[in-house]
This record gives C-alpha cells, structure tokens and sequence, in this order.
C-alpha cells in the first residue's frame, strides 16, 4: 500500500477508533496512545493490508486488542495512584450525575459501565452501526455470540434509563411534596 | 398504525434482530418529536445513540497520527544509522590493529645468521648429522623386540608342522567321503 493510500483509506477510520477506544478505557489521553501504537503498527504492515478483506473491522480489532492490554497494565500501576484514580472517578462520576438530563452523557455512562463484550458489541452496533459479520471479525465472537450480548446490552440500557427516569419523577414528587 | 409497527421493532432490537435499516428507521421515529406518548421512555435512549454516534470528529487527528508515524519512522532511522556507525567504526579498528600486528611482525623478520653460504651449508649438515646420531641412539634402545621374536621362532616353526598334519587328515577325509 503506497502512502497515499494509507491517507485516504486508513487514516480516516481514526475518529471512529478514537471514540471506541474512548468508551473502552474512559481516558482521552490513553486513548490517543492506543491509537498512536495501532496506527504505527498499520503503517508498518502497510504492504499487507491490501490482503485483509474488511480493514475497519481488523483495525477495530486491533484497537481493543490494545485498550484490553492498556487495562491489564493499569492493574499492575501502584496503590497510589490507584487511590488518586478512584478519586478521580467518584469526582468524574459526579459531574456526570449532575448531567443526567442529556440523554448522551447518560447513554455513554452506562454503556462504559457494562461488561466488555456487551460494551463492545453495543458500541461497534449502535455507535458506529457495523454488520454483524463485520463485528465478528472486529471481536472474535460468532454471529449468534454478538445478538445474545447486543440483545442484553441494549435491555440493559433501556432498564438502566427506566429506573434512572422513575427515580427522577419520584425524586420530584419527593421535592414538590416538601415545598408543599 | 405506526406505533404498532414500531412496537414490533422495538421487540425486534431489543433481542438484537433488525438490521441496520430497521435500526435507522427507530432511530428516525424517536428523533421525530411526533412520538407516542407510550413510547416517549424511549426517547432518550435513541437519541442518546444517534448523538453518540454523531459525536464531533478531532479533525486534526489523522495528521497527528501521520506525524507521529513519521516522526518515530525518522528516530527508528537515526537508530539505524547510530548502529551502523558503530559497527563500521568497530570494524575500522579492528583492521587498523590488525594492519598494526602486520607491520610490527614483519620489521621483526628472520635475519640471516651467515654471510657465506658455504659456511651456512656446513653448518646445517653438522646440525642435522647431530640430530641423526641421536635418533639412531634411540633406535638401539628398542633392540630387545627384535630378541622377542628370535624365542619365538621354534614355536612358530612347530605350529607350521602341525597345520599340516591337519590339513592332510581333512584331504584323507575327504577321499574316504568319496568312496
């Protein structure tokens, strides 16, 4: 593959691996150190990716393959700043909670907060809206694997908002019976 | 009507069953802000997605990562060039010392003891008859083999008869067979 291919068919999916990676290790800068591992190891295998059938998905592949490894290392990092990152998080968590209102933030909370093969098959469908068959390859899992983690995923988001969205209302009968 | 397919769909997504199509299709109705009011729970989560997946791009990001490609291509590069340069440089000294080894060997060469070579001549053969004497005084010492085989030769010489007695009786042997 000549660079100017690799400009035009490769480095465009970078948004899209940006954002995955993103919802995998909920940390921009990791997330760009993934990507830049991901995209220097494509460079240098440039002159076989013409061979691979469907690159976005071996490219999608690659990026969780490396998120997984990143999340590996972090558990070997010091109490420390471990400490530090939990704080970090409940803080996080804070904010996020206060942002109930936009359905993204809260849509994106709760997709982070759920078991990696559902998280990701949920992402790779319903975030960036790949075939099935294109999931497969990005993950590993057969076809029938993906619709019984897809299918719990999304229930699963769909219950978490319910209960988010009664809890708000009795929240607010709560409030107004106060005021009364 | 609508409601009623979109009930249909709904079940269908949730045990991960409609394409992409299908999916497009919800995602167009919840965003439509002519929902039915059983559905409205929906809504969120629908758009919530469509959002996600609408999530503003970094746009300066495939050139960061072209830069950051070229930029570690050009250090893998230099490294190259440092290795190169130290296995040259090795290599340079490594002749440098042996051309050194060379030149101080060959000043050291043999150097002629005798000037006229008729005196050389004699002397070598005086040497060499030396050397002659010495291993024929060694050759002296192993005289007592040759003693050895001398008491051994009556033995020998008897042996020899009796093969041959042997043989004769396996002639005589076989004469007798034939009649």
């Amino acid at each position: 593959m000549l660079a100017r291919d690799f400009k035009t068919d490769v480095l465009p999916i970078s948004n899209k691996l940006l954002r995955f990676a993103n919802q995998i290790l909920q940390d921009e800068e990791e997330a760009k150190d993934v990507l830049q591992d991901v995209f220097l190891k494509l460079w240098q295998k440039r002159d076989e990716l013409e061979k691979i059938e469907n690159l976005e998905a071996f490219a999608f592949r690659m990026t969780r393959n490396r998120c997984l490894d990143m999340i590996r290392l972090r558990r070997t990092i010091s109490i420390d700043s471990m400490k530090k990152a939990n704080f970090a998080e409940e803080e996080s968590s804070d904010t996020d909670y206060l942002d109930l209102s936009n359905s993204v933030s809260l849509v994106k909370r709760i997709i982070a907060e759920l078991p990696d093969l559902q998280r990701t098959v949920i992402h790779l469908r319903d975030i960036e809206q790949l075939e099935f068959e294109e999931i497969a390859d990005a993950t590993d899992m057969n076809v029938n694997a993906i619709r019984v983690n897809l299918s719990r995923a999304r229930k699963k988001v769909r219950d978490e908002i319910l209960k988010i969205q009664n809890y708000g209302i009795t929240e607010n009968k709560y409030s107004a019976s106060k005021v009364l | 009507m609508e409601s009623q397919k979109i009930n249909i769909l709904l079940q269908k997504y949730f045990d991960a069953e409609t394409t992409i199509d299908e999916e497009n299709e919800l995602i167009t109705y919840f965003s439509s802000g002519e929902v039915d009011e059983n559905l409205k729970m929906y809504v969120p989560m629908f758009s919530g997605m469509k959002e996600l997946s609408a999530e503003e791009e970094v746009p300066s990001l495939g050139d960061d990562l072209m830069n950051y490609i070229l930029e570690s291509e050009h250090k893998e590069k230099l490294r190259y060039r440092w290795m190169w340069q130290m296995v040259t440089g090795v290599a340079a000294s490594v002749i440098l010392v042996m051309l050194a080894v060379n030149f101080y060997s060959s000043q050291n060469a043999w150097k002629d003891t005798f000037t006229n070579p008729d005196q050389a001549y004699s002397e070598a053969t005086k040497t060499l008859e030396f050397v002659a004497g010495k291993y024929n005084k060694g050759l002296a010492q192993l005289r007592p083999i040759g003693e050895i085989e001398n008491a051994a030769n009556p033995y020998n010489s008897g042996m020899k008869k009796l093969n041959k007695g042997f043989e004769q009786m396996k002639k005589l042997n076989e004469k007798l067979k034939k009649e």
